[in-house]
């Protein structure tokens, strides 16, 4: 297929909205961009062919066909689609626009692998299929908080916000690619349309993969306690829950009976608990009934079903007794939990159906729970496995596709991950890692960083070290998990050691995410209730700037959170940064005009970027267009995907654009304390401007 | 020997000149002149041993750079002057760095083992400095700990009334009534140091707690109704053996009826024993109550107390693996720290109710008095965690009048948050216009000062105090001074007043003076001041590179091992299993002062990366990495080293008042060989080691060896290291024993060696390196040191090191 006509068939409302803003007003706006050259691997590229193309007219509404629009378009006097305003663009056209915004966010955060980036792929996603950032952001804003802190506490530790995104995108590359697992998805679901299929895998993969991780925050306590006290001392006290059992029965009972496919059960019964083993029971219990916990279990509790099991005997004990589970706190059942509060509360009861449960389900099972209460994974120091039921027993893709994506993406994913714990800083891990498909079979190679080679015998590397012709480590690891190398798909596992010529951009301000999204509700605030000759902005209560903030596309928002997250770079290229630490070197408390200048030239080539990325064009005509329509410029300005100001330099934008791009950053200065208790130092030595 | 002709009060044994210090406080009369004063002149002869009273030169048991170097006393004196200046450098600076010191040091000094308890406090500041973060309330407890220790020093020292109850109390204990104030001085040090310096060690278990507290609470969601820590494995974990159970049974003459088998029983009988006539409880109820402690945080308003996990990990860690001798003191220490928190106010006295509440009066258990006192007053200069902390208003600094028994302090806060306090104060005047809702709280500020129209209407003369000082005197049973007016202190008067302090008479004579005032109780005067930050702060610079605390130790461990074994220490030693047994070995037969010094040398590195415009991180920044330092960078960083290591020197009293020293030094060193029959034996055996190193240098044989000092040249240069060889070691006890070092910038007048006391500049220092002084040799252990610290932040920290200006930025 020629590239043109793979963009064409990516975006379809833009390209009709291109078509007609040509024969309403001769304007020929709104390109669609190529898909991101510079590409940082097959991952990256098999992710975003799918969803260009496999996840075409995503999240779109169907419009009856008009004379006057083409179809999927509504009437163009009446538009339902949010820009940089509520209702000036049609409906389908923003959901292309929002498709594009994930595609550039995946680009952003694979060239970057920084957990800033990682921010922008998981916001897209909850704006796009959740509906709100808002209203689910401190959950996932708690792991990267809690990681960041609370890890470095720890003896192994490594990060799992941005591994959450990479395991995102691995388990769109392989859908995309694998014809085995893509079958078994669309027959698990009942899905005959390839498109339908594709937009059902992102939206519930998405939650799978982005959310997994999510119960971090109570296992790391667990294990800063464990940690204290090391490995060598015995009988020590540990960490259990209480207050679980009341939690998990809490939350609305109707939404909750959605998950289970409105099954009769009585509202005493029904918990979340209740929920995950009954989803788990219904998939596994005939493949795994003759474990032998269950039928101990089954032998002390007569007449227990496998459910039963699951429910008192796994669920019911994960969070308060952790010495019944090898001395683990398990963080999948909390992720499984926690997310589940959060559909309950944040979805409408229309929304909620029996798939989010197996998401939910996927999620529970995927760390320990799958390996030793449903089965026994594990191998002795000579290799031997130390159950025989697991060697029969390797976890289907047909009995619950998305755990298994699940497990199988988690064990991939070990690279680029920042280490937080005492001992896996010092640890080998891979830097990167690609995969090559052919036909079923997917190749895994990983690379090391060359400047820690004397790192060889720790680490994942020495886990990836092949004895002669038998298979590593990492790879019978993942053979002892889930069914492969079995069942049609193939892996294979492959290291090498390189240089590292990745860029992370990272300065030396460095911040928490907990006030990213603030930052940028506020700057958008700022930015609508300025007066940028004066300077001056009226003052807004929070309400005021949450719905303003509220009424923006998906790509406003965005830019939004890009202008605060300048704000470090910015910083350095004057000389600054920031910390929350009491450095003793000059405080910075206003910018010179100079640096100001500087700032805005770099904020403007950043909105140059932002834009053309997303397929802006330069173009003036839409000023005329809505003179002679007499409506809002605005209006046309964001049906054709045209600026006035794109491409234009610096210096030759007028004073009060100028100043667009400029104010906003004595703003962050402000905000930064504020929220974050943070302030602007000179960096020592360094010329400023 | 050689010994310094001035004779000064404090260290008996040391007799320099160099450690003399005058007044430390610009007050005369503060915190830092009593706590300083306590531990040289108070505690003076502490931990000496009187059979080894006059151990000589010949025979001697202390260690210093090595083992049987110095008389044994005189390395207690030694010691004391460590943990002295370590609290002096604390308390100018308050940076937890230094800090880490005071604790390095009263380990050293009274547990014995820093490297086997170290776990235990710095685990408290990485808690702190990370995981904290995510709770909404939190401030620093280390820092804090150690300035609760100071404080309660200066108060012994300066507050009769505190120290007769404490005298009494222990005399009563000893059954014995000729103890002396100066012994009962130590036993002080040694106890309230054990109380107050791990009284917060339990926070490691009250933060995970708090963590998950804090997940639901940042979503506006209430502890209560939700998922909670609570802890498991206590009761094996409180249990005692044997050997516990009979020593506690020797300690508190028990019979068989009662057997305490767990800490928790231990500490119900002790609190019983000394508040339950006060306070009318039963044992079996303090017991629950401890029992509960730990398990059900939700039977205590959803709370887990820090203090009963310092308690109970501190006697684990300190009797039952480190077999610490166990007494009724250290179970006095153990139930202050337990106390110290919510089990007093809420559980004993509940203090809430006044009505009911009865303070704790001083005589009931001194040590838990001063700990209640000490950790409710300081509240300034802790540095913010908790996501709500960070927007409050506390104080940055304090000052203190201690004289005529009473704690005055003023609380300044920075000029720069005045702007937010007037805010306050706005809401606050609303607020009291139909005083509806919540009365609007900013923590400190609004608990320090007085609202003078409020205090107007107050009817009753001792109520009219703050907020502040009325938690205190419901806590403990003090008395505090009525205000008349606002308790705003202007800085400007302050100031004025320090400069007719200074003509006064100051020190301890004006607090001899004034302790004449016979007074009932101990009394307590709030107030704040409003002030520039610069003026209140002085403290030393904070660097970009930060890294993991919990390695400074095993920094210092290796830079020892590395200066120990010169040439024979590898790096790659660093990543080899075992061999950090073998290094912590050799460290922990160094002195308290040498140990300290390799600690400070790491901790210099920080600065020493400034000052290159490098700094380093474990973040994957994109600066230029630094692989190896530059020449001129190494230079400027061994001119700051060895500026450091002048300072340190200068401060431990070390000088340099002889011209041609070291040739004294040889002479003598000879002579004292010569004469116990020991030179000829050393000399032969540097000839073999000299020539074994010649030899092995130019890779040649002995052959070449012999031919080699047929020349002139050679011979002598052979011979003059062959004599330097056989002379080191005795030339070190000699230095060891004197404290007069050939290194120091010289001088023969007493007051430069007390200026360089005062600070050494990097002129000074520069000057003295490249002068013909310092050997090469020497010059190359302060650069290698720190080449070898590149490779340790690797392994040890996992963090790289970066140049701040790169050739790109430059240009």
């Amino acid at each position: 297929m020629e590239k043109e006509e793979v963009k064409k068939m990516g975006y379809t409302a833009l390209e009709k909205m291109r078509v007609l803003n040509n024969e309403r007003y001769d304007i020929d706006g709104s390109i669609i961009p190529e898909i991101a050259e510079k590409m940082s691997g097959n991952v990256e590229e098999q992710a975003l062919k799918f969803i260009r193309t496999a996840c075409e007219n995503l999240n779109f509404k169907k419009f009856p066909k008009n004379e006057a629009y083409p179809e999927y378009l509504e009437d163009l006097d009446a538009p339902e689609g949010y820009s940089v305003k509520s209702k000036i663009i049609p409906y389908n056209m923003e959901k292309d626009v929002d498709r594009l915004c994930l595609e550039n966010a995946i680009h952003r955060f694979m060239k970057s692998g920084v957990a800033v980036d990682a921010f922008d792929v998981y916001f897209c996603y909850l704006e796009m299929f959740v509906g709100n950032y808002k209203n689910s952001k401190k959950m996932i804003e708690m792991l990267a908080e809690f990681e960041q802190n609370a890890s470095s506490l720890l003896m192994k530790h490594r990060d799992h916000y941005s591994h959450s995104v990479y395991v995102f995108l691995l388990g769109l590359a392989i859908y995309q690619n694998n014809s085995i697992f893509k079958d078994e998805y669309k027959k698990f679901y009942g899905l005959e349309d390839d498109k339908e299929a594709a937009h059902h895998y992102l939206r519930y993969w998405g939650m799978a993969s982005l959310f997994h991780d999510i119960g971090y925050p109570f296992e790391l306590p667990f294990e800063e306690v464990k940690s204290y006290f090391g490995k060598t001392e015995k009988n020590v006290p540990f960490v259990a829950y209480k207050g679980v059992d009341e939690y998990v029965k809490t939350g609305d009972k109707e939404k909750l009976r959605k998950l289970l496919g409105d099954e009769e059960i009585s509202d005493d019964k029904l918990t979340i608990n209740y929920m995950l083993a009954k989803n788990i029971a219904d998939k596994l219990a005939g493949d795994y009934s003759d474990f032998k916990l269950y039928k101990k279990y089954e032998k002390e509790n007569e007449g227990a079903s496998y459910l039963d099991y699951l429910l008192n005997a796994v669920f019911g004990r994960k969070a308060s007794d952790p010495d019944n589970f090898g001395g683990f706190m398990d963080h999948a059942y909390f992720s499984a939990v926690v997310l589940t509060h959060k559909l309950l509360e944040v979805m409408d009861e229309n929304q909620l159906n029996p798939t989010y449960a197996d998401t939910i389900t996927a999620i529970a099972m995927h760390n320990s729970m799958y390996k030793y209460s449903v089965t026994n994974v594990g191998r002795d120091d000579d290799g031997n496995l130390k159950d025989e039921f697991n060697a029969a027993h390797h976890f289907k893709l047909e009995s619950h596709p998305l755990a298994y994506m699940l497990m199988l993406c988690d064990e991939l994913q070990c690279w680029d991950r920042t280490s937080y714990g005492q001992n896996s800083r010092s640890e080998y891990h891979p830097m990167w890692c690609d995969l090559k498909f052919d036909g079923n079979s997917i190749k895994a190679t990983y690379v090391y960083d060359k400047d820690f080679e004397d790192r060889v015998k720790t680490g994942t590397y020495k886990k990836m070290t092949r004895n002669g012709d038998e298979k590593s480590k990492f790879l019978k690891d993942i053979e002892d998990i889930i069914s492969i190398n079995e069942n049609g798909i193939e892996l294979s596992i492959e290291s090498e050691i390189a240089e590292n010529t990745r860029e992370t951009n990272l300065y030396l301000s460095d911040s928490n995410f907990l006030h990213l999204y603030n930052f940028a509700v506020s700057l958008n605030a700022m930015y609508d209730a300025r007066d940028y000759k004066t300077h001056k902005w009226v003052d807004m209560s929070d309400e005021a700037m949450e719905a303003s903030f509220e009424n923006l596309s998906l790509e406003y928002k965005l830019s939004n959170i890009a202008q605060a997250k300048g704000f470090a770079k910015y910083l350095d290229a004057i000389g600054c940064f920031y910390t929350d630490r009491p450095v003793a070197y000059e405080l910075k408390k206003d910018f010179t005009v100079e640096e100001l200048r500087k700032i805005g030239l770099m904020e403007h080539d950043r909105w140059d970027d932002e834009k053309y990325a997303m397929g802006w064009k330069y173009g003036t005509k839409f000023v005329e267009a809505a003179k002679s329509l007499g409506i809002d410029k605005k209006i046309i300005r964001e049906q054709t995907r045209t600026h006035n100001d794109l491409g234009v330099k610096f210096n030759q934008l007028s004073k009060t654009e100028q100043n667009k791009d400029t104010d906003p950053m004595n703003d962050m200065m402000k905000l930064i304390e504020k929220y974050d208790g943070l302030r602007v130092y000179k960096i020592p030595g360094r010329t400023t401007v | 020997v050689l010994r310094g002709e001035h004779n000064f009060m404090g260290y008996t044994k040391l007799n320099n000149i160099g450690t003399k210090r005058e007044d430390y406080d610009e007050y005369g009369s503060g915190l830092r002149t009593h706590a300083l004063r306590f531990i040289r002149e108070t505690c003076e002869n502490l931990r000496f041993a009187d059979k080894k009273k006059d151990e000589n030169y010949e025979n001697c048991t202390g260690k210093s750079i090595k083992e049987n170097q110095i008389p044994y006393n005189m390395e207690k004196d030694i010691d004391r002057l460590c943990l002295e200046r370590a609290l002096e450098r604390f308390l100018k600076s308050g940076k937890k760095e230094d800090a880490f010191d005071v604790y390095f040091c009263y380990l050293d000094m009274f547990v014995g083992s820093y490297d086997k308890t170290r776990k235990m406090i710095d685990l408290l500041s990485e808690y702190e400095a990370n995981g904290s973060r995510l709770l909404m309330k939190h401030r620093d407890h280390y820092s804090h700990t150690v300035y609760v220790f100071a404080l309660g020093l200066a108060i012994y020292e300066s507050n009769s009334i505190y120290r007769e109850s404490y005298k009494k109390y222990y005399r009563k204990l000893q059954n014995k009534d000729d103890v002396s104030d100066s012994e009962l001085a130590c036993h002080f040090l040694k106890y309230w140091g054990f109380t107050s310096l791990f009284h917060d060690i339990g926070y490691a278990f009250e933060l995970p707690f708090e963590q998950v507290a804090s997940y639901f609470e940042v979503q506006n969601v209430e502890r209560k109704d939700r998922p909670y820590v609570a802890y498991h494995g206590l009761d094996s974990y409180v249990a005692f053996g044997k050997e516990i159970q009979r020593k506690i049974r020797d300690i508190y003459h028990l019979g068989t009826d009662k057997i305490i088998r767990t800490s928790d029983e231990l500490f119900a009988y002790s609190i019983s024993r000394k508040l339950s006539g006060t306070y009318y409880f039963s044992e079996e109820e303090m017991l629950d109550y401890l029992h509960k402690k730990g398990t059900e945080p939700n039977k205590f308003s959803h709370y887990m107390d820090h203090a009963y996990f310092s308690a109970t990990v501190l006697f684990k860690k300190m009797f039952g693996e480190l077999h610490m001798d166990l007494n009724e003191e250290y179970v006095d220490a153990l139930t202050a720290i337990i106390l110290h928190n919510s089990l007093y106010k809420r559980s004993i006295a509940f203090y809430d109710d006044r009505n009911t509440n009865i303070p704790f009066n001083v005589d009931l258990h001194p040590l838990a008095y001063m700990l209640m006192l000490c950790d409710e007053l300081q509240c300034w200069d802790r540095v913010s965690y908790g996501r709500s902390t960070k927007r409050e208003l506390h104080p940055m600094g304090a000052t203190f009048d201690l004289s005529n028994d009473c704690v005055k302090v003023i609380f300044f806060f920075d000029k720069k948050e005045e702007e937010k306090a007037k805010e306050f104060d706005e809401e606050y005047k609303k607020w009291k216009e139909d005083k509806r809702g919540k009365r609007p709280k900013f923590k400190e500020y609004s608990s320090i000062r007085i609202d003078k129209e409020e205090l107007e209407k107050i009817q009753n003369e001792v109520d009219k105090i703050s907020g502040f000082e009325s938690e205190i005197r419901d806590i403990v049973d003090i008395k505090v001074r009525p205000k008349e007016d606002s308790n705003c202190i202007d800085y400007g008067i302050l100031e004025a007043e320090k400069e007719n302090r200074k003509n006064e008479t100051s020190g301890k004579e004006a607090d001899e003076e004034n302790s004449k005032n016979e007074r009932e109780k101990i009394e307590l005067d709030v107030y704040y001041c409003w002030a520039e930050r610069e003026k209140i702060l002085k403290k030393s610079k904070r660097y970009l590179s930060e890294s993991n605390f919990i390695n400074l130790y095993n920094f210092a461990v290796v830079l020892n091992a590395r200066w120990e074994l010169g040439d024979n220490f590898k790096e790659s030693d660093l990543l080899k299993e075992g061999k950090m047994k073998e290094f912590t070995a050799m460290f922990d037969k160094l002195s308290l002062e040498y140990k300290l010094s390799n600690i400070n040398q790491a901790k210099g590195f920080a600065e020493y990366m400034d000052k290159i415009g490098c700094f380093y991180t474990d973040r994957p920044v994109e600066f230029d990495l630094v692989e190896k330092f530059e020449q001129d960078e190494l230079e400027k960083i061994a001119k700051l080293e060895h500026r450091r290591w002048l300072q340190e020197h200068a401060d431990m009293g070390w000088i340099n008042n002889k011209e041609d020293l070291r040739k004294e030094f040889s002479e003598k060193a000879e002579q004292n060989m010569k004469a116990a029959g020991i030179y000829e034996a050393a000399e032969a055996e540097a000839r073999e080691k000299i020539k074994y190193d010649w030899i092995k240098k130019d890779y040649s044989t002995e052959k070449d060896f012999e031919e080699k000092l047929k020349d002139e040249k050679n011979k002598e240069k052979y011979e003059t290291e062959v004599k330097e060889k056989t002379l080191k070691p005795e030339m070190i006890k000699l230095r060891e024993n004197s404290r007069i070092h050939w290194d120091m910038i010289f001088s023969d007048k007493a007051e430069d060696n007390n200026q360089k006391a005062e600070g050494i500049t990097q002129a000074d220092a520069d000057a003295h390196y490249s002068s013909n002084e310092i050997s090469d040799e020497d010059k190359e252990k302060d650069s290698k040191a720190m080449e070898c610290m590149l490779t340790m932040l690797r392994v040890y920290d996992g963090v790289r090191i970066y140049r701040l200006k790169s050739k790109e930025t430059e240009s």
